[in-house]
C-alpha cells in the first residue's frame, strides 16, 4: 500500500518535472530536496548526482540567508547562480520545508526559468500537501 | 574467585570501553565512506554536532588528565605501606568512567556528522 502510494507520488513528480523539461529543453536537473538535505524527488538528464545536489541545496540556502542577513536584507527569497555555461535556480517552497533546485545548461531566459519554477512549486506544493496530510 | 561486585564492575568497564570503541570505529567508517560533497554539506549542516563532539572530547581529556594527576599525587604522597584511600579511589573511578562517557558522547556526535541533521539550525551561519 505504502509502496503503491510512493510510486504514485513519484510518477506525479516525474510528470511535473517532465513537463517543465519539455517546455524548457535547457533544463538538465530538477530536484526537490528536504531541509535535511535528502532527496524528495528528482529528474535529471544525468543520473547519480541527486544526493549531492540535495545535500548542497540547504547549505547554499543557509549561506545565502546568512549573506543576506549580514547586509540586513533578510529574508532571502530565491537564489540564482549564473555562469557562462548555465544557470541554477534555488528557492524554498512556501508550503513545505523543501527546496526546489533547477539547473539549466546554456543560454536560458531567467524570467522564463523563474516562471517555470513557480509553476513547479505550485504543483509540487499540492502534491506534498496531499502526501503530508 | 572475584566477588560479584568486582565482576559486575569489570563487565561494566568492558561494556563502556566496547561502546566507546564501536562508536569510534563507526564514526570513522561512516565519515570516511561518505561521498565527499555530501559529507562537506552534512558537516556544514551538522556543525552543532561538530562543536558538541569537540567539547565532549575536550571534557573527556580534561577529566582524564585530572584523574591521572590525582592518581599520581595520591600514590606519591601516600606513606609507604599504608592502604589507599577508598574515597580517593572512588572519586578516581567515577572520573575515569565520566571521561569515557564523554569520549563515547564525542564519538557519537562525530558519527552523527555523517547523518542528515535532525533539525535545521534556525540561527543561520552561527
Amino acid at each position: 500500500m505504502m509502496t503503491t502510494e510512493s510510486m504514485k507520488i513519484e510518477s506525479v513528480f516525474d510528470r511535473i518535472f517532465d513537463r517543465a523539461m519539455r517546455s524548457q529543453p535547457q533544463i538538465q536537473d530538477i530536484l526537490l530536496g528536504s531541509d535535511q538535505g535528502l532527496v524528495v524527488a528528482f529528474k535529471s538528464t544525468v543520473k547519480g548526482k541527486e544526493a549531492r545536489l540535495a545535500a548542497l541545496a540547504p547549505v547554499l540556502a543557509d549561506a545565502g540567508e546568512t549573506l543576506f542577513g549580514e547586509v540586513g536584507l533578510s529574508p532571502l527569497g530565491e537564489i540564482l547562480l549564473l555562469g557562462n555555461d548555465g544557470t541554477m535556480y534555488l528557492a524554498r517552497l512556501k508550503s513545505a520545508p523543501v527546496f526546489l533546485l533547477i539547473a539549466a545548461k546554456g543560454q536560458v531566459n531567467v524570467g522564463l526559468l523563474r516562471m517555470l519554477a513557480s509553476e513547479i512549486e505550485a504543483e509540487a506544493s499540492d502534491v506534498l500537501r496531499t502526501l503530508l496530510r | 574467585m572475584a566477588d560479584p561486585g568486582q565482576i559486575a564492575t569489570s563487565i561494566g568497564f568492558a561494556a563502556l570501553f566496547l561502546v566507546a570503541t564501536v562508536l569510534a570505529i563507526l564514526a570513522y567508517w561512516s565519515v570516511r565512506s561518505m561521498d565527499q560533497v555530501v559529507l562537506r554539506a552534512r558537516m556544514y549542516m551538522n556543525r552543532q554536532r561538530l562543536f558538541s563532539g569537540l567539547l565532549a572530547g575536550a571534557l573527556a581529556m580534561i577529566i582524564l588528565t585530572i584523574v591521572i594527576l590525582v592518581s599520581l599525587a595520591s600514590t606519591l604522597l601516600r606513606p609507604t605501606g599504608s592502604p589507599a584511600d577508598t574515597t580517593v579511589q572512588s572519586v578516581l573511578l567515577i572520573g575515569f568512567v565520566a571521561s569515557f562517557l564523554f569520549l563515547a558522547w564525542s564519538f557519537l556526535n562525530f558519527y552523527a556528522l555523517s547523518r542528515p541533521p535532525r533539525e535545521t539550525t534556525p540561527e543561520s551561519g552561527q
